[in-house]
C-alpha cells in the first residue's frame, strides 16, 4: 500500500492512500464548497455548497444542462442518465466509447482525449510515489518523467530487459 | 464534475483526498497484478485515479510518499467481485495462492 502527499502545480495539496481495498473515498475541497467523489466510472458525485443544500449527481447534471452543457450523442446513447453508478455494463460501454474514439482519431476526425503525453503523466505520478519511497525524499514529477530519478523503475526495466 | 470546477462552483480548490484501502489478501482479479514488473495492482488500478485527479486538479508537481508490501501472499477468492463472464472463466484457471512477489 502507498501513502503520499502530492503538491499540485496549481497550488492544491492532495492526500493519497492507495492500496487494494473495498473502501474508496475521493474529495475535493474549495474555498466555497466541496465535491465528494472524483468522477470515476461507477462512482457518484455530491456537490456540497456553503450555506446551501447538497446537490446530487442528477441535480448537478440538470443544473449543468440548464447552463448549456451537453453530452456528445454517443455518451447520451450509452449513459442516458449521465450516471454510471449501478450500471452493470459500465466497463463494456466505456471500452465501446474508447474504440469509437480511436477509430475517429485514425480517420483524423478528432484527437484522442487521452494521448501519449497524458498517459505518461498519469503513469509517472504513480512511479513518483514509488521513487519517492525508494529515495526517501520528496521528488519532483519532472525528475520522474525524465528518468533523472529512476531507481524503482530501473529494477523493473532490468527485469524486462529494456534498461 | 469538471464543469463544476471550471465554473468556479467550489471556488479555488485547495485540497484533495483520495483513499482506497481495505483489509484482506485476495488476488485482485488476476495474478499478474501482483507482479511489479507487470505494473502491479497499484499501478494498474491507481493510474485511473491519478488520471482523474489530473483531469480535475491539473498536473502534479511534487510528491513525498511511503510504500509497504503488507501481505506476504495472495489467496484465490470464492468468486470474482465483478460479474463479467470472462472474469468468471479466469477464476477457474487461477492458482489458489500467489506467493510473495515484488508487487511494489
Amino acid at each position: 500500500m502507498t501513502q503520499a502527499v502530492f503538491k499540485m502545480e496549481k497550488g492544491a495539496t492532495l492526500n493519497w492512500i492507495g492500496g487494494h481495498g473495498s473502501a474508496h473515498r475521493g474529495l475535493i475541497l474549495g474555498a466555497e464548497g466541496s465535491i465528494e467523489g472524483l468522477g470515476v466510472r461507477g462512482g457518484r458525485v455530491v456537490f456540497k455548497r456553503h450555506g446551501a443544500e447538497d446537490l446530487s449527481q442528477e441535480e448537478i447534471l440538470a443544473s449543468a444542462a440548464g447552463a448549456g452543457l451537453e453530452f456528445d450523442p454517443l455518451t447520451q446513447h450509452l449513459f442516458p442518465s449521465g450516471v454510471t453508478a449501478g450500471d452493470p455494463l459500465v466497463d463494456p460501454k466505456l471500452i465501446a466509447y474508447e474504440l469509437h474514439e480511436m477509430v475517429k482519431a485514425v480517420r483524423s476526425e478528432r484527437e484522442v482525449e487521452v494521448d501519449d503525453g497524458c498517459g505518461l503523466k498519469d503513469v509517472a505520478a504513480l512511479y513518483a510515489v514509488f521513487e519517492s519511497w525508494r529515495a526517501g525524499r520528496a521528488v519532483q514529477l519532472s525528475e520522474v518523467e525524465t528518468c533523472r530519478v529512476y531507481a524503482y523503475q530501473e529494477e523493473i526495466d532490468v527485469a524486462l530487459g529494456i534498461a | 464534475m469538471r464543469h463544476l470546477l471550471a465554473t468556479g462552483a467550489i471556488g479555488t480548490p485547495y485540497m484533495g483526498l483520495y483513499h482506497s484501502l481495505g483489509a484482506g489478501n485476495p488476488i485482485f482479479i488476476t495474478p499478474w497484478r501482483h507482479r511489479s514488473e507487470r505494473g502491479g495492482f497499484i499501478l494498474d488500478m491507481a493510474v485511473h485515479f491519478t488520471h482523474m485527479i489530473r483531469y480535475q486538479l491539473g498536473d502534479f508537481a511534487e510528491v513525498y510518499a511511503d510504500a509497504r508490501m503488507v501481505e506476504q501472499d495472495r489467496q484465490k477468492t470464492a468468486a470474482m467481485s465483478m460479474d463479467y463472464d470472462y472474469y468468471k472463466k479466469r477464476l477457474v484457471a487461477m492458482p489458489e495462492c500467489v506467493p510473495l512477489q515484488s508487487e511494489i
